[in-house]
């Protein structure tokens, strides 16, 4: 067949999937090579916009796809992921690739081992073409020169700040970040992507840098719920848990679907109205589709965001205990202050913050077996992303992990899926959380609702697309 | 925190008996910070928990 010319690169890094890449590379019509080839030229032409990526060697990438350019052309695949380039978040450790994990204050080792996450997918023959932009120590405190997609002056989301970012303009294909409170959902929210926090523990964290152990889950970036399925797929084993769930893979169409929906989580006193908009819009076209809408509430949800923050700040405390001591000063000052801050937080509170967390997972419980739900449908974020000029972050950013860190406290599947732009061009997403270790169900029902709400992905649009055609046309090869 | 007299311990004092050295600068932006924290915390003892045991840990899952 014929090959992808270098005229079609732009046009198709706007459209690209792992489940496209993965044709396009079956049937020869592109090679690994190729791929990394488009891009490194759009992560050359958009990083001086967006800043998504903390490291990237485009020699080192090409080497790898070209090893398994060879190993194909022989007829040996690895797996799924054979000759596919991932972008990961600096926090997890990669054999000889320095991990910074955003901080002066981290040690800087080259790590001798990866993290398991990264090395399932490697496993099944994917390679990593870079590693991402985070928060320090995915925190969320500090402000990397990260920008968000849709608009250069805006909040990128964070930690996962880079993640989002670059799969969004097409640097990377697919990536995998943390979240603890909302660290993958929400970046991907804000710029328009699919991220997806799996049940805690069905995705191993060894290998990545810690926050907040009991909150910490390892969440993947994509451009739709389809390649998220096939991403979780090869980052979680099959568990005893997940074995024991019921065979079912969920809905089969929205028909059969029910979809909860909450007053906490689009209470008009924190919701935007321009995302309330977007949010009743999809909850119509899901209705049209043949979904069950149902109507519940939680009250024991209203304290969500304090048992979050008390929860995280107990736990990130103990966690950097003896790096403040030793390193303090080299931490940036926000970082520094919320962890000094953190350490002399009462026993009680944390201790209590445990008990009400407990109670939120009680009426989760509840709400799922008692309505017979298959998911809960909310804004990700109450807001689009702010003016970073505009952000306070001691006010804004509780209420950005306002809907997310909810399912943190749970420990639920929760994957959040775009839903349109607003009337200022910035993305919007919906979240649906699922029941504890039916990650797959979740997924599954979330490729009905995407079909559903979106008119397929929508990348996006970016000043650095002309300097990438005369790149493209400089280089003239691919 | 706010009224702070000559017989509450300084932000720095609590801070050396955790065993950390503040920052130079850091007393009133650490202060700030653990307000923000009280706050969150005071909010959470208004809630009953006595039907959730203390001593509780995070599990997965449902509640068993």
């Amino acid at each position: 067949m014929a090959k992808v010319s270098a005229t079609e690169t732009t046009a198709l890094l706007d459209t690209l999937t792992i489940v496209k890449c993965r044709e396009l590379l079956e049937s020869r019509q592109l090679t690994s090579a190729d791929l990394v080839g488009m891009l490194f030229d759009r992560l050359e032409a958009s990083e001086p916009f967006v800043h998504a990526y903390v490291s990237a060697n485009r020699a080192e990438a090409l080497a790898a796809a070209r090893r398994l350019d060879e190993e194909r052309a022989s007829g040996q695949i690895r797996g799924t992921l054979h000759g596919l380039p991932l972008s990961v978040k600096d926090v997890f450790h990669v054999q000889g690739t320095l991990t910074r994990a955003g901080s002066r204050a981290y040690e800087h080792a080259a790590p001798d081992t990866t993290a398991s996450a990264v090395q399932r997918c490697l496993d099944a023959g994917a390679f990593v073409m870079g590693k991402l932009v985070t928060h320090e120590f995915a925190l969320g405190q500090d402000e990397p020169e990260t920008r968000n997609a849709w608009n250069l002056e805006h909040y990128p989301g964070g930690s996962s700040a880079g993640a989002g970012v670059a799969v969004a303009v097409g640097s990377a294909l697919a990536a995998l970040g943390t979240d603890s409170a909302g660290s993958v959902r929400k970046p991907a929210a804000l710029n328009g992507v699919v991220g997806f926090k799996p049940t805690y523990g069905a995705v191993a964290t060894d290998g990545v840098v810690a926050l907040s152990p009991s909150l910490d889950h390892v969440g993947t970036f994509t451009r739709t719920a389809e390649d998220c399925r096939l991403l979780f797929d090869v980052l979680a084993p099959a568990t005893a848990q997940h074995h024991a769930a019921p065979p079912s893979a969920g809905p089969v169409d929205l028909t059969g679907a029910r979809i909860g929906v909450c007053p906490y989580f689009s209470d008009s006193d924190h919701v935007w109205p321009a995302v309330q908009e977007r949010f009743s819009a999809s909850l119509e076209r899901l209705r049209s589709g043949g979904a069950q809408i149902v109507e519940i509430t939680m009250p024991s949800l209203r304290p969500a965001v304090a048992a979050g923050f008390i929860v995280m700040a107990a736990e990130a405390a103990a966690v950097h205990a003896a790096r403040l001591r030793e390193r303090g000063s080299l931490y940036s000052t926000p970082t520094r202050v919320l962890l000094e801050a953190a350490s002399l937080l009462p026993a009680t509170f944390a201790e209590r913050a445990q008990q009400v967390r407990e109670l939120i997972r009680r009426s989760m419980y509840e709400a799922f077996t008692g309505h017979s739900l298959d998911a809960l449908i909310s804004p990700t974020v109450p807001r689009t992303s702010m003016r970073l000029a505009d952000m306070v972050p001691d006010r804004d950013l509780a209420e950005y992990i306002r809907n997310t860190v909810v399912a943190n406290l749970t420990g639920q599947p929760a994957v959040t899926l775009p839903c349109g732009l607003t009337g200022d061009a910035l993305p919007v997403g919906v979240q649906l959380t699922g029941v504890p270790y039916r990650d797959r169900e979740l997924l599954n029902l979330a490729g009905l609702v995407e079909e559903a709400i979106a008119d397929g992905f929508q990348a996006a649009p970016g000043s650095w697309t002309a300097k990438e055609s005369s790149t493209s046309s400089r280089r003239g090869d691919l | 925190m706010t009224n702070e007299s000559p017989d509450t311990p300084s932000v720095r004092a609590l801070a050396a008996a955790a065993g950390l050295d503040l920052e130079e600068g850091d007393d009133s932006l650490v202060r700030a910070a653990l307000e923000g924290l009280l706050a969150f915390g005071r909010e959470l003892l208004d809630i009953d928990v006595s039907e959730v045991p203390s001593s509780l840990r995070f599990t997965p899952g449902w509640p068993r």
